[in-house]
């Protein structure tokens, strides 16, 4: 496209015609580019100087391009072009950094500050020397210019001329210091601060620094700011109290301040809390815990819900102690049905259960909080028996530190629910009980039907209970006429001890579904590598081994790598290893290798022949960590047809990196037949000769 | 038709039928493959029987006619599945609670003290019920063996097979109707529990059995199950030709601890067919016994 229809475009009244104009600029002449790009850079629509600043950052740097966006920083007039190419500027970074020094030397004061705010955008620190010397300048607007670049600059150099700024006599210059500093998130010292906070513009802005200080005297400043009239200033003030209640001095300071909370500190917290959103609600909230104020425990839910509850808000909350749980427990029964009752009770019930880990024993001793206790069971239990599902979900779930013995039917009813939340909650529930009575659920398990989606479920809480008793009824559930509860009911007998958990298990890979099967061959190898194995056992998988289902001949094949070492399974492992499937020619080699069996080197040579690529790569990789030290097969593997083979065989000899590896692979090298594979031995044998 | 794993009731259903006609030729093929599959015997008078079950089939694989059947069941591999839904189709598994009585109460009365002793050093038993059919042998057996009282404490065991799937599924699900009931006594209701479909086996019974899927021609399967103190196999060896039946007595014997009883059909024997065995005389009934040093006692003989 010629200069003289860019312009065209350039002019036409479609925005869209113009950013086409600016994307065919970059195929002129690079003198020809730069009044152009200038031009789109400060068009009237936004998209086409996007467009710009993206060409314009790729384009080579030179004087006249420099020169023309620092012109254009430093106009008056064209508000679009000046930030175009501020950014365009910012996006060279230093490379543009010390024609902007120089420019801003020569610069109009009108310009400076323009230029300065050009400088902070490259973010180059060679930049601070001159930034600090205009930092105390005499004319405000460069010095507050300067202060801004410094902050948005950052590092020790520019922390320390900021620190300085904060000495000035002109307050509006302290102001920008603090803020520029505030920004980098320096931490200042008390003493620093504290002569800044009688001016109520620096005061304001010293909120923030105020919290990182971790010193006790800033408690009082900040509670002053909280009874502010102003909804900004209080948030500034909570986000502060709270940073400075996570200090290791603040913290006690905090408490005894929030304890003795003003009506309007607590109204504006109240406020906050209830009504705003983001960090600043996070902070009241956590701070009105830290006040024990019960007001605030519908936001306290809420936050909750939403996983926003602040650690400082929980750590609060603990500290409320059962008050709080108690607070929580007549919230949620003021209204039951209320959209956040579910959570409120959950909540203080979970509270109640983590004030000690000796909560729960504690409770079943009626120990301290031990009415309470009572009531909130009271009302768990009443829940569980609610309509609503979430609040039955919510109760059941609670149960799990609260139940007790006697709770075991309902919990296991619940288990069969059709609500899956329900189902789960109930699950968690009775595993906590079955650790602290495992009879009652025993008992309350005894006739349960064990059909169906629960009794998965089911079957894994009854391997829990433990003893005669559970193994009886985990023999009924291979009764099942769904294998899922089957299959879940072998793995839950897995769980046992003893002989007949091993026969039960080998019986199972009679079972009519493969699915079965293969768990109870898995199931075996877990009795096998815990030393749980017997004969029956052994011969099972053997059997298995030889069965009709390759993932139950897989699974048997996984599991003999744990049978006590015994030629009857070297045997059918090493007939498996040629004569099985290709999975399981690899899962039987495998084997062998675990069990260091004698006939693994007989077992690989026949590997090496084999038809299938994934058995031959397994029988090398093997040789090259099992195998003699003599590279021989390896370098025999150079001349296998297929070139996956081959790569395999290359790779090992490379990593082998011995003479005889070495000699085979340069003399292999021109005879590969692959392209790509003998340009990669080629450059591994460079990088080795470079090497060397 | 036929019932090789139920313990008798062969039944043969003759109706006109319009489907596919298989003619003689495929019926030798269909029987020769069934009998090497599972050593099931096919008379050749059940050639309509055979054709009226498998011609349904036929019209669920959609396949024309027998001719495409036979290359199916011929196939490796996929042939060997579709020749277990035959066999499937082909056997009528019919069977009730405590049948054959006098023989299930020489059982109680006379093998399961023999047992007890037997097996009183590791306290476990286990009895086998080779072609179990829907269950209710392997369940008489079970309430036998918990009504005697004896064995009160050891790990028992009643295991079931059957090479039917669906007759597996009834199995394991144990509840069970009307006829299934018409030979038991009385006193036995306590061991069902009335539910909506039917009478289920009570939990403590249900406990104590378990059932497997495998051709009883399958020695390396029947290996899985250990070994075993008694097995009944009744009815069933009547449908197998004498190679199966030998290469089953030997599985039989294999199986059997020293001292272990085979029980056998009323119009079975071993005759011709093993002498590894020892008869054992029991009151109204006899019982195979594989030969061991704890001599076998006739009731009453001591």
């Amino acid at each position: 496209m010629e200069p003289a229809e860019v312009d065209a475009l350039l002019a036409a009244e479609h925005a869209e015609q113009r950013r086409q104009a600016v994307l065919a600029m970059v195929k002129l002449d690079p003198s020809e580019v730069v009044p152009r790009l200038l031009r789109a850079l400060g068009d009237s629509d936004w998209r086409v100087r996007e467009e710009a600043q993206r060409i314009g950052a790729n384009l080579a740097i030179d004087e006249a391009l420099l020169s023309a966006l620092i012109g254009a920083v430093a106009q008056p007039d064209n508000v679009g072009l000046r930030n175009a190419a501020l950014a365009l500027l910012g996006a060279l970074g230093e490379r543009a950094s010390s024609a902007l020094l120089d420019a801003f030397k020569a610069a109009e004061p009108t310009a400076r500050k323009f230029v300065v705010e050009a400088i902070a955008g490259t973010g180059d620190r060679r930049a601070v020397p001159l930034l600090s010397d205009v930092a105390v300048a005499s004319d405000l607007n460069d010095a507050a210019g300067a202060i801004e670049a410094l902050g948005r600059i950052g590092g020790a150099e520019a922390e320390a001329a900021l620190r300085r700024v904060l000495g000035s006599q002109e307050v509006y210059l302290r102001m920008a210091a603090l803020q520029a500093l505030d920004r980098m998130r320096v931490t200042l010292p008390w003493e620093q601060l504290e002569p800044l906070l009688s001016e109520r513009l620096v005061f304001r802005v010293a909120l923030s620094a105020l919290g990182r200080t971790g010193h006790v005297a800033a408690v009082a400043p900040l509670l002053s700011a909280l009874a502010e009239s102003s909804s900004r200033l209080a948030a500034m003030a909570a986000g502060a109290l709270c940073e400075l209640a996570a200090s290791e001095q603040g913290a006690e300071a905090v408490a005894r301040g929030m304890l003795g909370l003003g009506q309007d500190a607590r109204s504006r917290l109240r406020e906050l809390a209830l009504e705003g959103e983001g960090e600043a609600a996070r902070a009241a909230v956590e701070l009105l815990c830290r006040a024990r104020d019960p007001e605030v425990l519908p936001a306290v839910v809420e936050c909750a819900c939403r996983n926003e509850l602040a650690d400082g808000a929980e750590a609060a909350i603990r500290a409320w102690g059962y008050d709080a749980a108690r607070a929580l427990l007549s919230l949620y029964q003021t209204d039951v049905d209320a959209p956040r009752a579910p959570a409120t009770l959950e909540l203080g019930s979970d509270l109640a259960a983590s004030l000690s880990s000796g909560a729960v024993t504690a409770a079943f001793g009626g120990q301290p909080g031990g009415d309470f206790v009572v009531e909130l069971r009271g009302a768990l239990r009443a829940a569980m028996q609610s309509r609503q599902s979430e609040l039955m979900a919510a109760a059941t779930r609670a149960m799990a530190q609260w139940a007790e013995p006697g709770d075991a039917g309902r919990l296991v009813a619940l288990a069969g629910s059709s609500h899956a939340e329900v189902c789960e909650a109930a699950r968690l529930a009775l595993t906590a009980l079955v650790e602290r009575d495992s009879e009652a659920v025993g008992r309350a398990l005894l006739g349960v039907n064990l059909e169906g989606p629960s009794g998965q479920m089911l079957v894994e809480l009854i391997a829990r209970t433990g003893g005669e008793a559970a193994f009886d009824r985990l023999r009924t559930a291979l009764l099942a006429p769904d294998p899922a509860t089957r299959s879940a009911a072998i793995r839950a007998l897995s769980r046992l001890h003893g002989l007949k958990v091993g026969e039960a298990i080998a019986m199972a890979l009679t079972d009519e579904s493969s699915e079965v099967q293969l768990v109870a061959a898995e199931a075996l190898g877990g009795l096998l590598q815990r030393g749980e194995g017997s004969e029956l056992l052994l011969q099972s998988l053997l059997v298995a081994l030889d069965g009709p289902a390759p993932q139950v001949q897989e699974a048997a094949a996984r599991a003999l790598r744990w049978a006590e070492a015994g030629s009857e399974v070297d045997d059918a492992l090493s007939h498996w290893a040629q004569a099985g499937g290709a999975e399981l020619r690899v899962i039987a080699i495998d084997a062998l290798v675990a069990r260091a069996s004698p006939l693994l080197g007989a077992a690989l040579e026949r590997a090496l022949q084999d038809g299938e690529p994934k058995v031959v790569k397994k029988a090398l990789n093997t040789y090259a960590v099992q195998g003699p030290s003599d590279p021989s097969t390896l370098i025999a593997a150079l001349e296998h047809p297929l070139s996956e083979i081959r790569r395999v065989a290359i790779d090992l000899l490379l990593r082998r990196g011995d003479d005889r590896a070495l000699a085979a692979l340069f003399a292999h090298r021109e005879r590969e037949s692959d392209d790509v594979l003998r340009q990669k031995l080629g450059d591994a044998l460079a990088e080795l000769g470079r090497g060397h | 038709m036929l019932s090789p794993n139920s313990g008798g009731g062969t039944e043969v259903a003759l109706f006109f039928n319009a489907g596919p006609r298989l003619e003689a030729e495929e019926f030798r093929l269909i029987r020769d493959l069934v009998h090497g599959f599972c050593g099931i015997r096919l008379a050749d008078e059940s050639r309509l029987a055979v054709e009226r079950r498998l011609g349904e089939r036929l019209d669920g694989l959609g396949l024309q006619n027998f001719a495409e059947y036979c290359e199916l069941l011929s196939q490796t591999g996929r042939g060997q599945g579709e020749l277990e839904h035959a066999v499937d189709l082909l056997t009528t598994n019919e069977t009730y609670f405590f049948r054959e009585r006098p023989q299930l109460q020489a059982f109680e009365n006379e093998v399961l003290p023999q047992l007890r002793e037997l097996c009183a050093l590791r306290r476990s038993l286990t009895v086998w019920s080779a072609g179990c059919s829907t269950g209710e042998e392997v369940y008489t057996l079970a309430i036998l063996i918990a009504r005697s009282g004896l064995f009160a404490g050891w790990d028992v065991r009643v295991f079931g097979n059957d090479i039917s799937r669906r007759v597996l599924k009834t199995a394991r699900r144990g509840v069970y109707r009307g006829s299934s009931f018409r030979a038991m006594p009385e006193g036995w209701k306590a061991h069902f529990i009335k539910t909506p479909d039917g009478y289920m086996v009570e939990s403590k019974v249900r406990s104590m059995c378990h059932f497997g899927h495998f051709n009883l021609l399958d020695r390396g399967r029947i290996a899985l199950l250990g070994r075993v103190d008694a097995i009944f196999c009744r009815n069933v060896m009547i449908y197998f030709g004498d190679e199966a039946r030998r290469s089953l007595i030997d599985s039989f014997y294999d199986r059997l601890t020293p001292g272990g009883f085979l029980m056998l059909g009323h119009s079975e024997s071993l005759l011709h067919l093993s002498t590894a065995f020892e008869l054992a005389h029991l009151t109204g009934d006899l019982a195979y016994r594989k030969p061991s040093q704890l001599p076998f006692v006739p009731r009453g003989a001591s």
